[in-house]
């Protein structure tokens, strides 16, 4: 079709212009060129600065023509550009004013907000040369990967089972037997692994563009080079990190994460990004000039009315989500993963955030959160959030939902560790988060699906170093074990850290199993940290964000020798995939009675059947569920925990016509402390089990 | 960027030296299509002189594969270098493509 815009209208030295496409914003491939959009409200001129891969200085410099420009947004098309060998920046011109919040610096060439690539870390740790003025560079990505018939998952968030890992941890180890050791390539060679563990649902931690130098610096002691090695410090939210890529040096990375996500697909593994809106990368007002900063600081950051940055996320600064532009920033750019690269869901780094207005003041109905709550195309994407900040907004439970924000449920994990550790008082608090956390959730109208429930995640101790340490050891951070959570809820079953004592060690292995059963047998949806199956550990340290080697590597060499727990993760995965009991979307005492008028759906026992012990001093608690077979009928579900040190016989509630047969006993040691399906054992009482030490049983029946 | 074609058994083999990139990629393009276009039925791209390929190489060799199935004709690649064969692994492109080690092999497999 013949389009009289594919022609070029004004010439600017060797370059052939015309007024650009105000929409979409960023750079894209148009008819003959390549139209580029940047909005700033505050700018008063704007110049295309464009390099030549690998050189150093750019090879053009457009400044947009007032004609250029509709409203607040500069636009041009620039014809005969290979897109392929060209980045690009902008410079902006505009008030230096930190008082009235603005920070124009029409030195610096800015990344593009909206930027599908971005180069200057292509390959992950290679120290920077830091004597380069532009740090960053804009990439122009064409978005036609052949996806076939792939398309987002929609598994029923009640079915999942979350498996939260980072990207470079995952495979960097040598040990890790991948050809390209801590990218996404070798993620994919990973999914057999992760098909065979029975998860459905991967969670990256941060692959939006981040600088892992920023705040680099040097153990003061050890000398060792400590980086952002986690990456929650975004500074290009459309684009893929390159240097998590294999391909990155060759500015492939958005091919290979495609094909990443395409392949987790195909083996039925959704994948949730780990997104965080709450700051970016730039620091506060010591920080760089790397984009926001530099085209539009009053619009992109919350600022105090002296000009300063408000720090609600203690990285610095805040970005400004419930302002209109940045509102829609955000929404364009999750639009962008699930339309182009078929992301299934989102989790939202302190979350709390997106819910406060541009002064700080949290909101009733953060028009943001309804936004993305509402949104056609993000409609059936999972939408997570860490619902607090670092600001001290605690929204676990009240999260703003509309009944799509799920929540990060920091009760649960909080409850199910001091149960865990045979706290008093944690009876009742476990009964409701084993329930789905009925108290959170239902006032809202919510199900029980608004809570994903873990005991672990990057955050705070591996589950080994829960079983293992009273207190955290973060020493490695350099910063005299100040930084990390002192709340850890933890106990090392005896002695602090690595122990040879057999005492100890299985107790830890009871410990370990209690902790995932209750988790894979809660109402919700779980999420395991990677690694939790193999007995991953970090040494103690519970904040290893800064720690780019085996510290927070995955070590897998520590499979084979931990390969019952590994067998002991997979069968209970497969148990809850097995009995829709499980994962009931509406609460269980709600809906009463179901597969079987005599016994409810969800009932509370004690060692005494039909008589929970919800006392302070209580440690034991039993619970009975009753739902309709996968394959038709009627099946019962009995949970013994016995969080106190001594041995309880608990008294099985009597179904007649009904046989129990034991399918996990985490007081024995492996192989027998879990059964396949159909080889489980019948207890040799069928009227009651005893119950060892600090731990926990399930039994099932049938009937029909 | 240069290109040859020759025919080995009666199946045309493509010979390509140099780069594969954005400013080559749409004369291999023509070229393969052109094949395509009069009626080659088997096509032997020899890649074992291509020391660079872009991302502009992969989506042509991924569009004329498709256009040589709808033509009901058989594209293959061959001998690629250790380096385009990572770039086709890493990406994920190589699951679109059969790739052989040499042309011999890519022949034979055509013959069959």
């Amino acid at each position: 079709m013949f389009r009289v815009d594919g022609y070029p209208t004004h010439e600017y030295g060797d370059f052939k212009l015309r007024p650009g496409k105000p929409l979409p914003f960023g750079a894209t491939i148009v008819a003959g060129g390549v139209n580029f959009s940047v909005f700033s409200r505050f700018a008063t001129a704007c110049d295309l600065v464009l390099f030549h891969r690998h050189e150093a200085e750019p090879f053009a410099i457009i400044p947009f023509p007032d004609s250029f420009r509709t409203g607040n947004v500069f636009a041009m098309t620039v014809f005969d550009l290979d897109y392929e060998t060209i980045e690009y920046g902008y410079r902006m011109d505009g008030p230096f004013d930190p008082d009235a919040g603005h920070r124009f610096d029409r030195s610096k060439v800015l990344i593009d907000p909206y930027a599908r690539s971005l180069s200057g870390r292509n390959v992950w740790g290679e120290t920077p040369d830091w004597t380069t003025p532009t740090q960053f560079r804009s990439g122009i990505v064409p978005d036609d990967f052949d996806w076939q018939d792939d398309k987002p998952l929609e598994i029923p968030f009640g079915d999942l089972v979350i498996y939260e890992a980072h990207v470079r941890g995952f495979t960097r180890h040598p040990s890790s037997g991948v050809r390209h050791p801590g990218t996404y390539a070798a993620l994919r060679e990973k999914i057999p692994y992760l098909r065979d563990l029975g998860v459905n649902c991967l969670e990256l931690m941060p692959v939006h563009e981040f600088d892992e130098f920023e705040n680099s610096r040097r153990h003061p002691e050890t000398g060792e080079m400590l980086l952002n090695y986690w990456g929650y410090g975004t500074i290009g939210f459309f684009a893929p990190k390159a240097g998590l890529a294999a391909t990155g040096s060759l500015g492939m990375q958005v091919d290979e994460f495609k094909a990443m996500v395409a392949d987790l697909h195909r083996n039925g593994i959704e994948i949730i990004l780990d997104i965080v809106f709450n700051h970016t990368g730039e620091g506060n007002e010591n920080g760089p000039t790397i984009g926001f900063r530099g085209i539009d600081n009053k619009t992109y950051y919350m600022l105090t009315p002296e000009g300063y940055y408000w720090n609600f996320s203690g990285c610095g600064n805040t970005l400004n989500c419930n302002n209109p532009m940045v509102r829609s920033m955000i929404l364009d750019c999750l639009r962008a993963w699930v339309s182009e690269y078929h992301i299934d869901g989102f989790r939202f780094d302190l979350a709390a955030i997106l819910g406060r207005d541009q002064f700080g003041a949290p909101m009733e109905s953060p028009p943001l959160l309804e936004t993305l709550a509402f949104d056609p195309i993000l409609g059936k994407c999972k939408l997570i959030a860490e619902a607090w900040d670092a600001g001290g907004l605690y929204q676990v439970g009240s999260f703003p939902s509309w009944g799509r924000w799920a929540e990060w449920n920091g009760k649960y994990r909080d409850t199910l560790r001091d149960f865990l550790r045979g706290e008093s008082g944690c009876v009742g608090p476990m009964a409701q988060r084993l329930a789905g956390s009925p108290d959170l959730y239902r006032w809202q109208q919510r199900d029980s699906h608004a809570s994903v429930n873990f005991v672990t995640c990057h955050d705070g101790f591996t589950l080994h170093d829960l079983v293992s340490y009273d207190s955290k050891h973060n020493e490695a951070n350099g910063e005299n074990n100040a930084d990390g959570c002192n709340d850890n809820r933890s106990w090392n079953c005896g002695e602090e850290g690595e122990s040879i004592d057999p005492e100890v060690l299985a107790l830890r292995h009871r410990q370990t199993r209690n902790a995932l059963i209750l988790l894979l047998l809660s109402q919700g949806v779980p999420m395991l940290l990677a690694g939790d199956e193999f007995a991953q550990t970090q040494h103690g340290n519970n904040n290893s964000y800064c720690h780019d080697t085996e510290l927070s590597w995955l070590d897998w060499s520590r499979l084979p020798a931990n390969r019952d727990l590994f067998r002991f993760v997979r069968l209970m995965i497969a148990f809850r995939r097995a009995h829709p009991v499980l994962r009931m979307p509406r609460f269980l005492d709600v809906v009463g009675h179901v597969a079987d008028l005599r016994v409810p759906s969800l009932s509370w026992h004690g060692t005494e059947a039909w008589r929970p012990d919800f006392s302070s001093a209580s440690r034991t608690l039993a619970l009975l569920l009753c739902g309709e077979r996968a394959q038709g009928g009627t099946e019962y579900i009995y949970v013994a925990a016995n969080m106190h040190w001594e041995a309880h016989v608990f008294e099985l509630p009597d179904l007649p016509g009904a046989r129990w047969r034991i399918a996990v006993n985490t007081g024995i040691p492996a192989p027998e402390d879990i059964w396949p399906p159909r080889e489980e054992p019948e207890p040799a009482d069928p009227r009651s089990v005893l119950v060892g030490p600090r731990s926990v049983m399930v039994l099932l029946a049938d009937r029909g | 960027m240069l290109i040859s074609d020759s025919s080995k058994k009666g199946v045309a083999v493509v010979s390509v030296m140099g780069r594969i990139d954005s400013t080559s990629s749409g004369e291999l393009e023509k070229r393969l299509t052109s094949l395509l276009q009069r009626g080659e039925k088997r096509l032997i791209l020899d890649l074992s002189d291509v020391d660079y390929m872009a991302s502009a190489g992969l989506r042509v060799l991924l569009s004329t594969s498709k256009k040589s199935t709808a033509l009901e004709s058989r594209l293959v690649l061959a001998a690629p270098n250790e380096f385009i064969r990572q770039i086709l692994t890493m990406t994920g492109f190589i699951s679109y493509f059969s790739v052989f080690d040499d042309i011999t092999a890519a022949v034979a497999a055509m013959s069959d």
